[in-house]
């Protein structure tokens, strides 16, 4: 596990974390697309426990592929999207790793929602990679 | 890859905010910048290019979020206020004289299958595990925009 700090573009938002950064996940589903206006998802799961926020955030709430909910906080300043709070894992945060103030400590180890994935997209590495989710 | 359908549809991820566009975008490219991965919250921006007369807010009303680029232009962003997707740059002035431009998050469309970038921006921080593809055009930080923009809408 591996202390991190990051926050949003504008810096309303700051939060730290634990997390283990070497199992970062890329995800392709349609709604990372469009939650993030690019092409995949880059996240890290920690559990909710290590994770302190400060400043405010704002919350959209949806059902994701797995049919149970998902939080999703962004800051309501500039837009930046922080992380999720997922039904299928409880106790558990995803934190986006494009908020990290050191984004290249994470090193995707899977990737997964590849049946949405922009065919032009490389991430390298020998790591699993599934069409939907792992397992 | 599928093939590019007009008018192309797209919008937020909650549905608040829906957009078309009437005409073929001009240009595909991706930004690496660190504001891009901050924003994005992903590895990079990925972006299309619009004659401003072409796009067409269909739904919702968008907030409009203003920043000073290190440019020193005034960038403005529309972003959805209820889920925080950022959906598009406020209309900007193209290359030619009277021209307007924006450009829009290839993410938010509905279907950007058909989507291929050609040119990448800000490759100084990329992220390692992001690999561009061969002959595409790469910028360790970006071009003059306006211009290269221009130069590559000829197709």
């Amino acid at each position: 596990m591996a202390k991190i700090a990051g926050g949003c573009l504008c810096g309303a938002v700051r939060y730290t974390a634990e997390a283990d950064t070497a199992r970062a996940g890329v995800c392709h589903c349609r709604d990372c697309q469009k939650s993030t206006g690019s092409a995949f998802a880059t996240v890290v799961m920690a559990p909710k426990e290590g994770v302190t926020f400060s400043g405010s955030l704002k919350t959209f709430s949806s059902v994701g592929g797995s049919g149970k909910p998902i939080l999703r906080h962004f800051c309501p300043e500039c837009g930046s999207s922080i992380a999720e709070e997922p039904g299928t894992r409880p106790g558990m945060v995803i934190l986006n790793v494009g908020t990290f103030d050191d984004p290249a400590v994470a090193q995707p180890a899977v990737e997964i929602f590849r049946d949405h994935v922009l065919p032009w997209v490389q991430i390298s590495g020998d790591i699993p990679r599934f069409a939907k989710t792992a397992g | 890859m599928g093939a590019m359908k007009l008018p192309l549809t797209g919008g937020c991820l909650c549905g608040a905010l829906r957009y078309e566009i009437t005409d073929a975008p001009s240009m595909a490219y991706t930004c690496h910048c660190t504001d891009c991965q901050h924003l994005t919250s992903s590895a990079f921006s990925l972006a299309i290019t619009v004659a401003d007369s072409a796009f067409r807010l269909v739904k919702g009303e968008p907030r409009r979020l203003q920043k000073i680029a290190d440019s020193g232009r005034v960038v403005t962003r529309w972003v959805c206020p209820e889920c925080g997707c950022w959906l598009t740059s406020g209309p900007q002035p193209g290359a030619r004289r009277g021209q307007m431009i924006r450009r829009v998050r290839g993410g938010t469309l509905d279907d950007p299958s058909w989507l291929k970038p050609t040119a990448h921006f800000w490759t100084r921080s990329k992220q390692p595990w992001v690999t561009i593809p061969e002959g595409d055009q790469v910028f360790a930080t970006q071009p003059d925009l306006d211009e290269f923009f221009e130069a590559n809408r000829a197709r």
